[in-house]
């Protein structure tokens, strides 16, 4: 078979975890990735980048957990590595609080981050709003440096990684054999999806270098994350908002909420604030798309799509992306049953 | 009265603070001096990474644990004040591995969240197959002694810079009573053959992905001569050295290349952690803490002293307990003096 060409449209986490997934496994495959937008630039770069995520009912718990627990260990052994620094990859550990005792105790993933327990009640003292707790390590993954870490080790996979706004997938079915769609909002009209919506979430990145925990709140809107050089506080979920400007209001949310939580910040400098549009859909789309007929020689070309993560593209991208692999590598079988 | 304290280390400017807190309105004119010739951030407490962490087992020493878990319970009440940051507490979390199995630590019903690690923890660590993971407090020495100082001076304290060559020196001069917190020199005051040197190095980096304590211990090689690498604000300590007797406070090559190679297979991200200084200091290493009264006659006159020192590398975990010790045991001497809130009746 003559060198399959495949091409990896979208650079956030979930567009190079999936082209150096393709691109490592598959060293005949000659693999590109399009991008509009490259890191520093992407939603993934403002994400705080948590390993956490929440139980999404229409998922198959199985699929939810191999996502997770791939993605996960994957980190893992990066955190643990000398190129943790590099890759932006660190262990964080902290609490989850809930205002109510939630139902589910133990989530999904409670066996698949580390040391899971439930907080004591001296732990508790310090949250006098909050009645319950989960205590847990988890990994963080910076984007800013994930993503060009990512970039390095795609071109020495012999990865080709062009700047380019694809408008239509359709345009490139005469250059590739497979297109793997990671565009996440970009969806809407390059797999016409408008199921994808744009949840809008505003953070601040303070500087509070004391700070060495997370803290969630259950509520899934507050939450504090310290990083490699700040502290990610957040958030908001407006879904439908497409507005890309910081807003004052939320800012002034987010160090209220986030302040009740951990007093010290109110002593806190802002660094820098920023706003991403989170690709919501009501699951992820990990799937092969009909086969597109090409009508020039015959040929098909195989679309799989790995889009609508949500908030959680950092915690499941490398989970998708190999399950996305795995799509490609069938199709390709496919195709030399075919000849 | 006058006190005269020496020493300007977190023993000796703690002990002043709860003096003043206990008796600044019970003895009336309360005159606090402290004397040193080191001060922040030239101290021993400086150089301490200041993770709040006693030895893993107290010997049976209860009065030890009870003032290291009195300072404990103090500093996390510290947590939610306006000025926790300025005096330099935080929570940490962290690990503590051992290379064989051992009993849990005598702190471990003081720190929070105690539990052990589980086997995937200790896959983490190759060569360690036992530990515990806990979170406790970090008090950063160089913060918090300006801070100490800063409270001391806004409420009249003063401060001498000047070596004090001994007891009947302050004692002549005009002192009531004086409070010993003379660390590791404690010997030029009065020679205690059990208060011996425990050096040790550390080297200072930058590695702010790190956010949790590593410690090593191995029960044969003894505390502290075991790698540990301990997070704090803005630098990570790593360390690994205890020598008991060697008085020397220069760096030693040979130390630092022990130490940081032994981090580097610990925690392998060190590897790129920008190297920011060395720096060496002698733990006032004890049997136990002289932390007592004595009464000295020299000639007539009968100089009342209050001990507080021999931490050894627990000073920043134990100070407030003894602090507060220190400062009960001045309020037998204020009885005896007549100068209690009863001699005014």
């Amino acid at each position: 078979m003559g060198g399959v060409r495949v091409v990896v449209v979208g650079a956030g986490v979930v567009g190079f975890s999936t082209a150096v997934c393709i691109a490592e496994n598959l060293p005949h495959v000659s693999v590109t990735l399009l991008g509009e937008k490259f890191s520093p630039e992407t939603t993934s770069d403002g994400a705080a980048g948590i390993l956490f995520a929440h139980h999404n009912p229409d998922v198959p718990v199985e699929q939810q957990r191999r996502w997770f627990k791939s993605s996960f260990d994957h980190l893992r052994l990066i955190a643990q590595s000398e190129d943790a620094p590099e890759a932006g990859v660190m262990l964080s550990s902290g609490w989850q609080i809930f205002r109510d005792v939630p139902e589910d105790k133990t989530p999904y993933w409670s066996d698949l981050v580390l040391g899971f327990r439930i907080m004591t009640e001296r732990e508790m003292v310090r949250f006098p709003e909050h009645r319950f707790g989960q205590a847990f390590t988890t990994i963080k993954c910076e984007c800013s440096r994930y993503l060009p870490w990512l970039e390095k080790r795609f071109r020495r996979a012999g990865g080709q990684v062009e700047q380019r706004r694809v408008d239509n997938l359709q345009d490139l079915s005469g250059s590739f054999d497979v297109i793997v769609n990671c565009s996440g909002l970009g969806s809407r009209s390059l797999a016409a999806d408008v199921s994808v919506q744009p949840v809008r979430g505003q953070v601040l990145k303070m500087e509070a270098p004391w700070l060495q925990h997370f803290i969630w709140d259950g509520d899934g809107l507050t939450y504090i994350f310290p990083g490699i050089q700040g502290v990610t506080i957040g958030g908001t979920r407006q879904g439908g908002d497409w507005n890309l400007q910081v807003e004052e209001n939320d800012t002034r949310g987010i160090l209220k909420r986030c302040s009740s939580l951990e007093p010290s910040l109110t002593r806190a400098r802002i660094l820098s604030s920023w706003v991403g549009l989170r690709p919501d859909r009501r699951t992820p789309r990990v799937e092969v798309e009909r086969e597109v007929e090409v009508k020039k020689g015959g040929r098909s070309v195989t679309v799989v799509h790995n889009y609508g993560h949500g908030g959680i593209g950092v915690s499941l991208a490398w989970g998708t992306a190999m399950e996305a692999l795995g799509l490609v590598k069938k199709s390709l079988q496919g195709n030399k049953a075919k000849l | 009265m006058r006190v005269a304290v020496i020493g300007a280390g977190v023993i000796g400017l703690s002990a002043a603070q709860s003096i003043y807190e206990q008796f600044h309105s019970i003895v009336s004119p309360l005159s606090i001096e402290v004397y040193a010739d080191y001060f922040t951030p030239l101290t021993t407490s400086d150089g301490a990474a200041g993770l709040w962490q006693p030895y893993l087992y107290d010997k049976g020493n209860v009065q030890e644990t009870k003032w290291n878990k009195e300072t404990f319970d103090y500093l996390l009440s510290c947590l939610r004040s306006p000025d926790s940051i300025q005096m330099g507490v935080f929570l940490q979390s962290g690990y503590n591995l051992c290379t064989e199995p051992a009993p849990d630590p005598s702190f471990k019903d003081i720190v929070l969240g105690f539990r052990q690690l589980t086997e995937r923890e200790l896959q983490m660590f190759p060569g360690y197959n036992h530990g515990w993971f806990n979170t406790s407090l970090m008090l950063e020495g160089k913060t918090y002694l300006p801070w100490l100082m800063d409270w001391l001076q806004k409420r009249g304290v003063t401060f001498y810079q000047r070596k004090i060559e001994s007891f009947k020196e302050l004692a002549e001069s005009g002192a009531d009573v004086i409070i010993n917190c003379s660390g590791m020199r404690s010997g030029d005051l009065q020679p205690d053959p059990e208060l011996k040197p425990g050096r040790g190095q550390i080297v200072k980096v930058e590695a702010p992905w790190l956010k949790h304590w590593i410690i090593t211990h191995n029960l044969k090689k003894g505390v502290y001569n075991s790698p540990y690498i301990i997070p704090g604000s803005r630098l990570v300590t790593v360390g690994g050295i205890l020598q008991f007797g060697n008085w020397s406070e220069k760096n030693n090559s040979t130390d630092h290349k022990y130490i940081w190679e032994s981090a580097c297979q610990l925690e392998p991200s060190l590897k790129h952690a920008r190297i920011v200084q060395d720096w060496a200091g002698l733990r006032p290493v004890r049997s136990k803490v002289r932390l007592e009264r004595e009464t000295i006659q020299s000639g007539a006159a009968a100089i009342e002293v209050i001990h507080n020192y021999g931490h050894g590398g627990f000073g920043l975990t134990i100070h407030r307990g003894c602090a507060q010790e220190a400062a009960r045991l001045f309020g037998q001497i204020v009885e005896q003096k007549g100068e209690g809130p009863k001699a005014r009746l």
